[in-house]
């Protein structure tokens, strides 16, 4: 009996001290998980509220403009983007210029709505390029190595609380797609010189204004090559001085090609029936505003007593505009039934045909006046790809230029300004 | 004595209440509904693929009743992280609860469990990996997912378009818990059933600025810039010209119209351009490069589908080489890979 008691004890020792230590343990491992779960509850709050910010951001990329921009510092903006005048507004949606702007007139903060309580503000971290911070990276299937990267998007870096996302907006605003139907090439449908096809079984998009000197500055910068900056620069002008294989080179890097002429002639003249989309017997008016065949153009060619009025220059910016209106860039008249805009007039554009490389170039522009026959659809002339010197074209009719006119201040008197854009084919 | 006596006993009081707290650590570790519900929301967030498994519990807005006490596998997702990588992928279960008919009230409970993989794993319940969240005691679980939104009439509920949404009964609380996707777009659900085709085609019609649907069309979300990994996924570094024969084929379709591995035209440096011909008729291969279709020595333009009745007494070449076109003077021929090209 006298030994039975202190081995007793020495036995409820050795079950205490482990199951003590387990307790313990427990306890700790309750602080921490308690700990770490408010942690979870503090991040996903944080994602919630990154994720309102990015709809902030996302509605300011692709309209434009900002409730929390002031009209002064709004202006402040187009003056920094220089394009405060003769302008389209359509040049600041989904532009990386403008973001930045608009970053950096609120600072990084961006202001958002939160449902039965006030706004909060999230962050948008600078990111460190080169010798200078920006709050917007340009990221590009060229230079990202990752697997799932799209071909061209501004990424932003949000910060709330301890969390961070990126945020990667592409451009959806400028473009639009090509209904899928019956389609033909070129100026009539029982010409020799045409063919049928569709696109029944392919998804095309079209950029709907020409590529700009921004996009140009921009491309060339980030992949590091030589780029002469023009006199004059407009960064909403659109961009000329490219050879055919620069344009080309361009469109791949926005992962895109260069538009091809069956399928500009598909984005602009007007289906006679737009409801029916298999109609073998394809009419075509020569124009992208109206399915007849006789308009102000018709006229200017046919009527002696013709007059120009300056409302036409909203359907073609020819030659007789340039002394009547400064001349807008980026704009969105001589629209088409697919929503392509810069149809007629204004620049000439430089196009892939793969049918007739002879007839590459749009030259209806304001090198023309109204009465010209280069202001029609299908009208196409031949570029070799890589001088802009008129007399190395074969034009049949003379181009005459004026000095004095702004739009073509300061270029050499017999080089042509060419335009491009680019198409995008779907997977 | 007396003091010697007193410290013993709390000393022994002490230890006696953390023993009773050991019994905790041979229970299975469980989270609480809403800290299961913030960390799946962080976790799921990113996802940009995902896979629909029993597709029939979905939107039914019933609660998965049979078959008893089995793991169901209801969803696989996968989770971009940094730099345009995967970074994991994740399995959602369920574990049926068992119903006792006569009396209506559960005899044991249901678990939700979501199970943390690598990238190229295939879900299995049995598996033992790293991470795994688990809720338990878990009653009357309904599911709901779709990429338009969808109405639950029993519950009076309106769900969002791409966000997955899950209600169940737990301790007598009844919980709706709702996980936006936010970098899922239609063509990256892979539903059990698939899905009518007139719906998919209809989606992209005139004045359409994108082809991406989603919660945030033309918006992708990653973690963080910098990648985990440093393999370089861009193919294609040089132009390679097709009757080289160096170009890189980037989509492969079989003779029974089957794509024979992913398709990875999406990360070719200059772009990508299908050929008409091939083994398959309904899809064309591609190859990644420029598109110089028409001219000298490469493949002809698509001209799109056929609509007049063509002849199936002509052979597979002349059936392509009228859904093609090339430069005006260029003849069109077949190549040794029935690839119509322009010479």
């Amino acid at each position: 009996m006298k030994n039975f008691r202190p081995k007793l004890k020495f036995f409820l020792f050795l079950v205490f001290i482990p199951t003590f230590f387990m307790g313990f343990y427990f306890l700790y491992n309750k602080y921490s998980n308690d700990k770490e779960a408010k942690r979870w509850i503090e991040r996903s709050n944080d994602l919630k509220d990154l994720i309102r910010t990015s709809e902030v951001l996302q509605k300011v990329w692709s309209e434009g403009q900002a409730d929390q921009l002031s009209d002064a510092e709004f202006t402040e903006c187009k003056k920094e983007l220089i394009a405060y005048d003769d302008v389209d507004p359509s040049y600041f949606r989904c532009n990386p210029d403008f973001i930045e702007c608009f970053l950096k007139k609120v600072k990084g903060k961006v202001r958002f709505k939160r449902r039965g309580k006030s706004s909060k503000f999230s962050s948008v971290e600078p990111i460190k390029v080169g010798n200078k911070k920006y709050f917007g990276q340009i990221i590009t299937r060229w230079d990202h190595k990752g697997k799932y990267v799209p071909n061209y998007s501004m990424a932003l870096k949000l910060v709330s609380g301890r969390t961070s996302l990126v945020f990667l907006m592409q451009n959806s605003c400028n473009e639009v797609f090509l209904p899928q139907r019956n389609y033909s090439y070129g100026k009539y449908s029982r010409d020799k010189d045409t063919f049928f096809w569709n696109n029944f079984n392919q998804n095309i998009f079209i950029d709907k204004f020409q590529v700009t000197f921004r996009d140009i500055s921009e491309w060339k910068r980030k992949l590091r090559l030589p780029f002469e900056i023009p006199n004059n620069f407009i960064p909403s002008d659109s961009a000329f001085g490219l050879t055919m294989k620069e344009m080309k080179d361009y469109c791949s890097f926005k992962g895109k090609q260069l538009l091809q002429t069956h399928i500009w002639d598909a984005a602009t003249y007007i289906p006679q029936d737009i409801q029916n989309n298999r109609k073998r017997i394809i009419k075509k008016g020569p124009y992208p505003w109206t399915k007849k065949k006789v308009s102000f153009l018709w006229k200017a060619k046919n009527n002696p007593d013709f007059k120009f009025e300056r409302k036409y220059c909203k359907k073609v910016f020819t030659k007789d505009c340039l002394s009547l209106m400064p001349f807008k860039r980026h704009s969105i008249n001589s629209s088409s039934w697919t929503g392509v805009f810069q149809v007629l007039g204004g620049y000439p554009e430089a196009m892939k045909n793969p049918y007739n490389e002879l007839k590459n170039l749009k030259l209806s522009s304001f090198y023309f006046n109204v009465d010209s026959p280069w202001h029609e659809l299908g009208k196409r002339a031949q570029w070799n790809g890589l001088s802009f010197d008129v007399n190395r074209m074969d034009l049949q009719e003379e181009i005459k230029f004026e000095k004095k006119l702004k739009a073509l201040e300061k270029l050499p008197s017999s080089e042509l300004r060419i335009s491009f854009r680019c198409m995008r084919k779907l997977k | 004595m007396y003091e010697e006596t007193k410290m013993r006993f709390s000393l022994l009081l002490i230890m006696t209440i953390f023993s009773l707290f050991s019994c905790d650590i041979l229970k299975e570790k469980e989270l609480a509904s809403d800290v299961f519900e913030a960390k799946k929301y962080v976790d799921w967030a990113y996802t940009h693929k995902l896979s629909i498994v029993n597709q029939h519990y979905f939107n039914v807005d019933q609660p998965i009743s049979r078959p008893y006490l089995t793991w169901q596998l209801l969803a696989k997702f996968s989770v971009l992280g940094g730099g345009g990588d995967e970074a994991y992928s994740e399995c959602l279960f369920y574990k049926v609860p068992y119903v006792d008919k006569k009396r209506k009230k559960e005899k044991i409970f249901g678990q939700i469990l979501s199970k943390r993989i690598p990238t190229d794993s295939e879900c299995n319940v049995e598996d033992k990996f790293l991470k795994k969240d688990l809720v338990t005691e878990v009653e009357r679980f309904k599911i709901f997912f779709s990429n338009q939104k969808i109405l639950a009439k029993n519950s009076k509920r309106e769900v969002p378009p791409f966000m997955l949404t899950i209600n169940y009964l737990k301790k007598g609380k009844i919980h709706w818990s709702s996980f936006p996707l936010i970098n899922l777009n239609s063509e990256n659900i892979k539903w059990e059933i698939k899905k009518d085709k007139s719906f998919l085609k209809n989606r992209l019609a005139r004045y359409s600025s994108i082809e991406r649907d989603g919660l945030f069309k033309g918006g992708y979300f990653w973690s963080n810039l910098e990648r985990e990994v440093t393999d370089d996924f861009r193919v294609g570094l040089a132009h390679q010209k097709y009757f080289d024969g160096k170009a890189i084929r980037c989509e492969t379709w079989s003779k029974s119209c089957r794509k024979k591995e992913a398709s990875f035209c999406q990360n070719c440096r200059w772009g990508w351009y299908e050929v008409i011909g091939g083994k398959c008729e309904r899809f064309n291969d591609k190859f990644c490069g420029q598109d110089n279709c028409g001219t000298v020595g490469w493949p002809a333009c698509p001209k799109g589908l056929d609509q007049e009745k063509i002849s199936y007494l002509k052979g597979h070449c002349q059936r392509s080489k009228e859904r093609a076109f090339c430069q005006k003077g260029l003849q069109k021929v077949c190549d040794g890979d029935g690839v119509v090209i322009c010479l």
